[in-house]
């Protein structure tokens, strides 16, 4: 099962959409990875004269926001926050998802009964609302949009690798190895998990497209790290000028948006290629 | 969303199926009262730190006071089962902040919130059907690109920011449409002006909000119908004669009625999420911006009892999906359950 | 003394000063009855409740539903309104108000000495059993007790001299109610059809926290006598509906949607003008915005540190960058209108070499990133913006930046308000608490200076500082306003040298965007909107 991975990149290239998101990511990952050393400064700076119109000053190609802060090196500093936000909150809840979901599957019974129980609290509760209470009560930054976001973002992982944990038990080469006495924990670490991981990846990308969407969606609302420049900063902060100044929303958002977009691409190949069986579809 | 994994059905039997999720639901309701219970004890701050307001006026014999006469002075443990009891007796208390019985509250609330969701998820199902139809018809084609293009980019959508956009476009600078609220008020219509006035004001928030759905009814729809291209009562209709459109309509579409009425019930979750950005962005007056307000100002009362009422809302629409399975499709027992 | 000296001398002199400018300077054309304004606000979100409940925008929709005592104007002074009259004794702790007669609440309920009395009881005292504290501005530690001579005459004591209490009775926050609605279960008080004032509109129709929707009392004929009007108000109907983006109620008043828009974002304000809408800033009494330094802070009960940060703030650029000519530089800790302000511009001035050398010499040296520090110990702190102003989060950020150019690191915290209250505002480890508080008379100001009498103690100094001592107590047992204003400037020195208060800009906190046809609208002394006498060109 492991032969899958050579093959995996050649794959996902020959996937139209993976290929896409793939090459959509490293071009956000390069621009983010470089782009201070090509625009070097402080996003923070109030050095351009303010709501400079995108291509009014070469100065500033996208021109300053209400501050008089240039759009640009705020966007590629944005570009590292929202990355980074939408990585660690999703390592985050793969971890928590992979953990209840496997101990779920796999114990059965009581444990099972009791993991699904909380999935479905997590799951009935609007999860935007508790990701709101949980930053709005713990003072915003960026640390606990990350927390927050991961704590609700978890179940559909969790559902996922149940389901996987689940079809695996009954296979033969599992019930071989609990019959050479191998120990449960270790069973599930080297034999159960290991198989049951390719979804979990791809949905883990759709995750992250998830995560960043929510980002920026608390600081909309004001609940963003007021010392951190990401895209939901900048978004929030131009919600005053919306009218007037419509692309300090407008040009953030759309970086928002090819991101997750990449990702959504990316989860998709990533989808096809994991699970060929499905590839009909 | 990005809940593939969450659609499985999962088959169970044993008790009569509406007691049985009824008995499924207490626990889930009782977790959900503990969960916000223990985060907002946790939070810095109550409501009398709220009421102090801005001048910070009050002095601490008055706060004091006034945490007594909350009974937040009393032992957590104490004001937890209180809340419960409360509950148990369906008395959801009243709001400290805003002097109102938090029922009423929340009915005055509801309807404005189920109308947006309602319309924007009715869109949703009948714009993203018809995408998922016409791409099915060829794919690969252009039409299929087109379609598979759009629906990709509306997933990628922050609403929030679509909202914000399209104030800026149709409200502001064409001018077409009202930017927010739900009705001119004040403007003492009545009748079909109503209504018009209404549904003036419905149409950006809900396609906004809808948007968001879209792209889940279109693929839905569209998988559905491939898996049923080649199927054997197709091509006995086909051989009939029945007409494209009709064997559209009438065989593939009803096949694919099935998964999408499990999406809907999975979606009645995220109802009050998408409900409290879209309604703050177009000043909607729903339960969202209710809710957020709700924590802004430790409105424990309101909050939980929003939460409790749309946790209710969810586990309804639940059950009332699992008699339509019956239905859609008389194959499926009612029993048959999502989370 | 029958009458208030100042009031009559007011009254004489003919009340052009309490209305504002602009409305009244064309006061030539013809007045017309009838009409609608719509007034987009920014939120309706404190409830209907009573004392504290009224915050900074139900206290415009209330201005509009219930009557006053007294009408305030922005010098302080207080005139004729609900009280005709009033009389006070030399050592100002007994005043006797004399009521309007035939007064009556929208349900018909006479409005006399009896539910005056009721009102200031409740003011003083709040109600815990209900949830309903004191009024804060209320000269509640002085409060003896009230008493209704007969019906038309009501006799307030206090214990020692209150000057301030006639002008507290302009607050936003001291309405007149009925009877019937200050005895509201707790769970209905925020009814607001159940709460009846005796103002020239009644309510239509109200959806919490959304909108509401007002229309004219045909009855009404007892307005304040500063306003030139009399009769029923002009407006037909006020509309007030909430539209949380500042951005969007500006986009609503330019596509005639709207009359009014409270609070645009100042860089809105420009475009704005251009298109002949008009920007009234009412002149407000108050603090100006600025920090309260807590001296309990690690490092800022040095007086160098202080000092420094006074000057390395530099108030034009905060002005440059995030307000526009609707504000004018800050001179004191106090609104230029307040009678009592000194100029004081020259402690504030800008001057980061000082700031250096004062920092310099208190022994902070500039790291290698620098930041300056003492050994390991860095000069940085949290800097919390308020809750309560939305500009003061780009304030902040212009701050931030300034004082990293003199080596002291501010990261800036954007927390709730309930964290505000519960978390920074008594918190030592904060060095800086920002202040956006209006008030009617400027004796407030004793009251923060030190804890005694159940002060605010805004610099944490309790009772260790002789200077501030004397001042406080000077202010509080004053009889004779002329003579408390000199000690309210030297007041106001010592604490901006001592770096005690460190000011950053003019507090605008109601800012009204309105088509050039609204005319005839007043304003209180905080700043608060009266419709009244409000009408609509052609």
């Amino acid at each position: 099962m492991s032969a899958r991975h050579p093959g995996l990149l050649r794959r996902l290239l020959m996937h139209r959409q993976g290929a896409l998101g793939l090459l959509l990511l490293i071009a956000i990952l390069l621009l983010a990875a470089a782009g201070p050393l090509l625009w070097p400064g402080d996003p923070w700076e109030m050095a351009a004269p303010p709501m400079l119109w995108p291509g009014e000053d070469p100065a500033n190609p996208l021109g300053s926001d209400v501050m008089g802060r240039d759009m640009l090196t705020g966007l590629v500093s944005g570009a590292r926050v929202s990355l980074m936000v939408g990585l660690v909150s999703t390592l985050i809840a793969t971890v928590l998802g992979t953990l209840v979901g496997a101990l779920g599957g796999f114990y059965g019974g009581r444990i099972d009964a009791a993991l699904m129980r909380l999935t479905e609290l997590f799951q009935t509760v609007p999860t935007f609302v508790l990701a709101v209470v949980l930053v709005a009560v713990f003072r915003p930054s960026v640390a606990t949009a990350v927390l927050a976001i991961g704590i609700v973002s978890w179940p559909a992982t969790a559902r996922l690798v149940r389901a996987q944990v689940l079809s695996l038990r009954g296979r033969d080469f599992i019930l071989a190895a609990e019959a050479y006495g191998i120990g449960t924990l270790r069973l599930l670490w080297t034999q159960i998990l290991p198989n049951a991981l390719p979804p979990v990846i791809a949905i883990s990308s759709l995750t992250i497209a998830h995560a960043i969407q929510t980002e920026a969606a608390l600081a909309f609302l004001g609940l963003g790290d007021p010392n951190v420049m990401s895209w939901g900063t900048i978004i929030g902060g131009g919600r005053e000028q919306l009218i007037e100044a419509w692309y300090v929303c407008g040009l953030p958002g759309i970086a928002l948006i090819v991101t997750v977009l990449a990702f959504n691409l990316l989860g998709e190949g990533l989808n096809d290629c994991l699970n060929p069986h499905l590839r009909s579809r | 969303m990005a809940g593939a994994g969450a659609l499985k059905a999962e088959a169970s039997g044993g008790m009569p199926p509406l007691l049985r999720r009824l008995l499924q639901v207490v626990p889930v309701l009782f977790g959900i009262a503990t969960l916000n219970f223990l985060i907002l004890q946790l939070a810095p701050g109550d409501v009398v730190d709220v009421l102090a307001g801005e001048a910070g006026a009050a002095t601490p014999e008055t706060m004091a006071e006034l945490r007594r006469s909350f009974g937040l002075d009393q032992p957590v443990w104490l004001q937890y089962l209180r809340y419960l009891g409360q509950l148990a007796s369906l008395d959801l208390g009243h709001s400290y902040r805003l002097n109102l019985p938090v029922r009423e509250l929340i009915l005055t609330r509801l309807p404005p919130t189920l109308l947006l969701m309602v319309s924007a998820l009715l869109l949703a199902i009948l714009l993203g059907s018809l995408a998922g139809i016409l791409s099915a018809r060829r794919v690969g084609g252009w039409l299929d690109t087109v379609v598979s293009g759009v629906t990709l980019l509306s997933y990628a959508v922050p609403t929030f920011w679509l909202g914000l956009m399209a104030i800026v476009l149709f409200s502001a600078r064409l001018g077409w449409l009202p930017s927010g609220g739900m009705l001119t008020i004040g403007a003492g219509h009545s009748g079909w002006a109503l209504l018009r006035d209404i549904a003036a004001h419905l149409v950006l928030p809900a396609v906004t909000l809808s948007t968001f759905y879209l792209a889940v009814y279109a693929r839905l729809v569209r998988s559905a119908m491939l898996e049923l291209h080649g199927a054997d009562f197709i091509r006995t209709a086909r051989a009939k004669g029945a007409g494209e459109w009709r064997i559209t309509i009438n065989h593939a579409f009803r096949n694919a009625l099935l998964p999408m009425v499990t999406m809907a019930g999975y979606q009645a979750a995220s109802l009050l999420s998408g409900a409290v950005l879209v309604e703050t962005v177009f000043s909607w007056p729903g339960l969202g911006r209710l809710a957020y307000e709700a924590i802004r100002t430790r409105d424990l009362n309101l909050l939980l009892g929003i939460l409790f009422f749309s946790s209710i809302l969810v586990v309804i629409v639940n059950i009332a999906i699992d008699r339509l399975y019956g239905l859609v499709d008389p194959r499926v027992a009612p029993g048959a359950s999502r989370a | 003394m029958p009458i208030d000296r100042r009031a009559l001398l007011q009254l004489l002199s003919g009340s052009a000063g309490m209305l504002a400018a602009p409305a009244f300077a064309q006061g030539a054309a013809q007045r017309r009855a009838g009409g609608e304004l719509t007034f987009l606000i920014s939120s309706l979100d404190s409830g209907w409740g009573l004392n504290e409940k009224v915050d900074t925008y139900t206290g415009i929709v209330w201005g509009q539903i219930a009557d006053k005592l007294v009408h305030v104007d922005e010098k302080g002074d207080a005139t004729p309104w609900i009280a005709e009259r009033w009389e006070e004794n030399a050592s100002q702790t007994e005043f006797i108000l004399h009521l309007r007669d035939g007064v009556t609440f929208s349900d018909g309920s006479p409005l006399n000495a009896q539910a005056v009395a009721a009102n200031i009881e409740l003011w003083a005292r709040g109600d815990t059993s209900r949830g309903v504290g004191r009024l804060g501005l209320f000269p509640s530690t002085t409060y003896k007790g009230v008493e209704a001579l007969d019906d038309r005459r009501v006799k307030v004591s206090f214990t020692g001299p209150t000057l301030s209490f006639i002008p507290t009775l302009g607050y936003h926050k001291t309405l007149l109610r009925s009877v019937a609605s200050l005895n509201l279960k707790a769970e209905e008080l925020g009814n607001l059809d159940k709460q009846l004032g005796s103002g020239p509109f009644v309510v239509e129709s109200w959806l919490e926290g959304d909108n509401v929707v007002l229309r004219r009392r045909q009855d009404y004929r007892w307005g304040p006598q500063a306003i030139a009007h009399s009769g029923p108000a002009s407006l037909e109907r006020i509309t007030f509906k909430v539209v949380k983006d500042a951005a969007i109620r500006a986009a609503a008043l330019q596509s005639g949607q709207a009359e009014i828009a409270l609070n645009i974002a100042p860089h809105e304000l420009r475009p704005l003008k251009a298109r002949g809408i008009r920007v009234v800033a009412p002149d407000s009494l108050g603090f100006v915005s600025g920090f309260s330094v807590n001296t309990c802070a690690p490092h800022f009960d040095d007086v160098r540190v202080r000092q420094a940060l006074q000057h390395a703030i530099d108030r034009q650029e905060i002005l440059d960058t995030v307000f526009t000519e609707d504000w004018k530089p800050v001179t004191t800790l106090l609104q230029p209108n307040v009678p009592e302000a000194a100029d004081l511009s020259a402690l504030l001035a800008y001057d980061p070499a000082k700031s250096n050398r004062l920092l310099d010499e208190a022994g902070w040296q500039r790291g290698a990133d620098g930041i300056r520090a003492k050994g390991a110990d860095k000069l940085r702190f949290n800097l919390f913006a308020s809750p309560w102003v939305n500009t003061s989060k780009q304030v902040d950020e212009v701050i931030v930046q300034q004082l990293q150019k003199v080596g002291i690191a501010a990261r800036l915290q954007v927390v709730d308000i309930a964290t505000f209250n519960a978390r920074v505002r008594n918190n030592d480890s904060v060095p800086l608490r920002e202040v956006s508080r209006s008030f009617l008379d400027a004796g407030v100001v004793g009251n923060v200076l030190t804890d005694a009498d159940k002060g605010d103690n805004w610099f944490k100094l309790g009772q260790s500082n002789e200077t501030l001592n004397r001042l406080a107590r000077d202010i509080a047992h004053a009889v004779d306003r002329r003579a408390r204003a000199e000690t309210l400037k030297e007041a106001q020195r010592y604490v901006l040298e001592q770096g005690l208060f460190i000011p950053t800009a003019q507090l605008n906190q109601r800012l009204y965007v309105q088509a050039a046809k609204v005319k005839g609208e007043a304003y209180s002394g905080a700043g608060y909107a009266l419709y009244y006498g409000a009408w609509l060109e052609g």
